[in-house]
């Protein structure tokens, strides 16, 4: 009923009206629901686990999790040759997308080295009763030339090995990348292990410890459930390498989770340095 | 700079064919949706479910205290439950779905002539998270005695020894999930405004509603993981024996206001960025006029999300921080009154030698104005470190974000629903029962909030289920407030009842001239697709 016509409608001469949409609709899709569903039963797992009712409603969900994760990343890569086709701007999307998601994880780290922070520089938070000095008396920490150390030089090693991978892909050159990508996976695997050790063989108790065992708890821990993120996406990664899927034109997907894996890494060398090294206790264990 | 009218080279900037079917199941469209207007129709449904669980949340309360000595509620822990229940589901699952998820949703695509969000199906997964979060902050309400703890959960009280049992958990989870929801949501706003606007469309030329989102989405960014951080130590604490905020372990529960208030003060401003944004488009609409100084607005809410940032402590001015640290913070504060106060004085020119068209849009618009102001100003005074020693957690701190809440968050709530229903919707809301519905909303919500002042002032706390006789004359009056409320929803369900059995069709520009954004150059009700050519705009 009304004209669709504008004013200056008649400025043909300045160009185009339109152009074709580089974006490709997405039709209907489980997986947002199956996601939503899955952390819920996730949540409720955590919730039963804490109220010793067993550990099942929580497996289920983080299986239901992760199932509905693959799914997703599949029918997304399908999207992939439609990707191609339209071009490079929703390469670009992807990129600002996992570039977002990867401050969001550091803003969660800010939140806890915060509480870090809060206590290595006014250890008198920690209230009456305890003496204000950090690390608190009691508690030998580990010493940083031994494990974590270790870890440090797994870590920086990796992501040399990592950059080593983008080098080849770069190139053109597979054999390269999926070698460099292999290796950064098997790197970071070895740094989980020996993440898993420390866990084992902790100087202090962490059930009712006390300030510091929580903060060391929630520090590594997160950081551990980030490098097994990390593992994941370097391992499909390097399946990916070796199925030819990335071109030196075409690697959104294996650059962002480079990126990924340089948080990880970024994010372990400031607790190396904040929480094992000038975090340490004067007579450290180990 | 732009006055925010631009000519696509031709109007043709519909839908039409497109490659997959087009026959959806019900169940198909609604559950497993890809499609930003329908997520956004989904969002505003919720909004309401949520509102009216809030809004009755409230009713109970305002029937608990309209008279001292009164058992409506059974006892305090009941009471609580209700309290915190009330702020989540109305901070939540109200107005940041709605304004955020709805009118986000449905209209940032299409004022910058992208055909969808930039990740389709992670705008369903935004919905769905938060419809779990909203079935996980229920439970904390009704599991054993309720999740007692205040929209704020400050530990001790939020600890397992004062609150055993699962409800205050079940709080806490959804709470993470709808923090999920936010932050997948933020990602899709800011990747979409930055990489999908039409050819020509430069960040000075998008709509201020568009600006707005894209401010409040980089504040979710910084925010919400603050706050997941905060929840997840609480939750340790609770069932994992940490002691981050349990002094008995050397833990600290101030640390724990810090993390929530560097989370919570941001929030507020991300509740009403969105609502600013509303005003910026409905404003010169029927002022006839464009917007004063569209720059100016630009800087002016940058300002506000930045500085937003830096202001938490004025939460915390008897939680005992440093003197300087109160100095710092209330300065800091004061300081965001100053952009606030461009924004006004630029709604105020932007009316000036405009035709005015009072339509219900644009009452509501008005009351926005007033009641912000109003709000913004008691929230002045609270910034004075010394004043809010006296004035923090009684009911003049109620009034005052009720004021900027109930009254400039939702009142720009509504006003984007009248002002949009008919281009969602493709049907026109009644002139006069709309005016009603606002008349009836202002004046409950004023006789509801504008005596706590006096009861603030007066020396009354928040959050009790009891006081003094010598409250009670303020609090009936209050409650009177509330009655009126109930009254405008029923009307406002009557609105909605009206539009949807309406048979008039509409323009695809119901509201003539002062309308330039690119909803009004598309038929109402939007169709299913829009822009899948791309308009070039000069």
């Amino acid at each position: 009923m009304t004209d669709h016509t504008l004013p200056d409608a008649g400025a043909h001469q300045l160009g185009p009206a339109t152009v074709t949409s580089p974006f490709t609709p997405v039709g209907l899709s489980p997986w947002p629901l199956a996601i939503a569903v899955s952390a819920m039963v996730t949540a409720g797992g955590v919730i039963a686990y804490t109220f010793h009712e067993g550990i099942t409603l929580l497996a289920v969900g983080l299986l239901m999790f992760l199932a509905s994760i693959a799914l997703w990343a599949r029918d997304a890569l399908n999207d992939g040759p439609n990707l191609l086709k339209a071009g490079v701007i929703p390469q670009i999307s992807f990129r600002y997308g996992v570039t977002l998601f990867i401050v969001a994880e550091l803003m969660l780290f800010v939140a806890f080295f915060w509480g870090y922070f809060n206590f290595f520089f006014f250890p008198a938070k920690m209230g009456i009763g305890h003496v204000a000095v950090w690390p608190p008396a009691h508690i030998h920490t580990i010493n940083p030339l031994g494990e974590p150390l270790f870890a440090t030089l797994v870590m920086l090693l990796s992501s040399t090995t990592l950059t080593g991978a983008f080098d080849g892909i770069l190139q053109g050159n597979r054999t390269n990348a999926a070698l460099g990508m292999a290796a950064t996976t098997l790197l970071a695997i070895v740094f989980l292990l020996g993440q898993i050790w420390e866990f084992a063989n902790l100087p202090f108790p962490v059930y009712h410890g006390g300030i510091y065992p929580s903060l060391f708890l929630i520090l590594t821990s997160f950081d551990m459930l980030h490098v097994i993120m990390g593992v994941i996406l370097l391992a499909m990664a390097t399946i990916r390498i070796m199925r030819g899927a990335f071109t030196p034109e075409r690697y959104a997907g294996f650059q962002t989770i480079a990126w990924y894996w340089n948080f990880v890494d970024v994010l372990w060398l400031f607790m190396f340095v904040s929480v094992y090294w000038i975090g340490a206790s004067a007579v450290t264990a180990g | 700079m732009s006055d925010n009218t631009f000519q696509a080279a031709h109007g043709h900037a519909v839908s039409d064919h497109h490659h997959h079917t087009d026959r959806k199941s019900f169940l198909g469209r609604w559950f497993l949706s890809t499609n930003h207007k329908d997520i956004g129709t989904l969002y505003m449904v919720w909004a309401l479910v949520a509102g009216i669980e809030g809004g009755v949340l409230s009713f109970i309360m305002r029937a608990q205290l309209a008279e001292p000595g009164n058992t409506v509620v059974a006892n305090g822990q009941a009471w609580n439950a209700i309290v915190t229940a009330h702020g989540l589901l109305m901070i939540f699952f109200l107005v940041m779905p709605a304004l955020i998820g709805g009118f986000g949703n449905w209209m940032v695509p299409i004022m910058i002539g992208a055909p969808d969000m930039a990740f389709p199906r992670l705008n369903n997964m935004s919905f769905w998270f938060l419809v779990m979060g909203f079935f996980f902050v229920n439970l904390g309400l009704l599991v054993g005695p309720g999740a007692g703890i205040g929209w704020s959960l400050y530990p001790p009280l939020s600890d397992a020894q004062y609150q055993p049992g699962p409800a205050v958990d079940f709080t806490l989870m959804g709470l993470q999930l709808a923090g999920v929801s936010s932050l997948a949501g933020a990602v899709n706003f800011i990747v979409t405004i930055l990489n999908m606007r039409a050819p020509g469309m430069n960040m000075f030329k998008m709509p201020l509603f568009v600006w707005a989102m894209l401010v409040t989405s980089f504040m979710l960014m910084m925010a919400v993981p603050v706050l997941s951080g905060a929840i997840t130590m609480l939750t340790m604490d609770r069932s994992f024996g940490t002691s981050f905020f349990e002094p008995a372990g050397g833990g600290d529960p101030v640390l724990f206001q810090h993390l929530f208030w560097f989370f919570g003060h941001p929030e507020v401003y991300i509740m009403i960025l969105p609502a600013f944004g509303i005003m910026n488009q409905v404003i010169p609409t029927f002022s006839r006029k464009p917007i004063f100084g569209y720059a100016g607005m630009v800087y002016a809410t940058c300002a506000i999300g930045f500085v937003g940032f830096l202001v938490w402590g004025h939460h915390m001015f008897v939680s005992g921080i440093s003197h300087d640290s109160k100095a710092y913070f209330e300065a800091a504060t004061l300081v965001i009154a100053v952009p606030t106060g461009v924004k006004i004085f630029t709604w105020i020119a932007t009316m000036w030698g405009g035709s005015i068209d009072f339509k219900v849009p644009m009452l509501w618009a008005f009351g926005f104005i007033f009641m912000f102001t109003v709000g913004g100003a008691t929230g002045v005074v609270l910034a004075n470190a010394g004043l809010d020693t006296d004035l923090h957690n009684t009911y003049f701190l109620i009034a005052h974000f009720h004021y900027v809440l109930s009254m400039g968050a939702t009142f720009a709530l509504f006003a984007g629903f009248y002002y949009w229903i008919g281009k969602m919707s493709g049907k026109p809301y009644p002139e006069f029962w709309g005016k009603v519905h606002f008349w009836t909303f202002f004046i409950g919500t004023n006789l509801t909030f504008f005596p706590q002042h006096f009861l603030g002032l007066a020396g009354m706390p928040r959050r009790y289920p009891d006081y003094p006789t010598a409250f009670a004359g303020w609090n009936f009056v209050s409650s009177v407030g509330a009655a009126v409320d109930a009254l405008s929803m029923l009307i406002f369900f009557y609105v909605i009842v009206r539009i949807f059995t309406s048979k008039e069709v509409l323009a695809d520009n119901y509201w003539g001239e002062g309308a330039t954004s690119l909803e009004w150059m598309i038929p109402s009700p939007a169709p299913e697709h829009t822009f899948s050519e791309i308009p070039v705009i000069r």
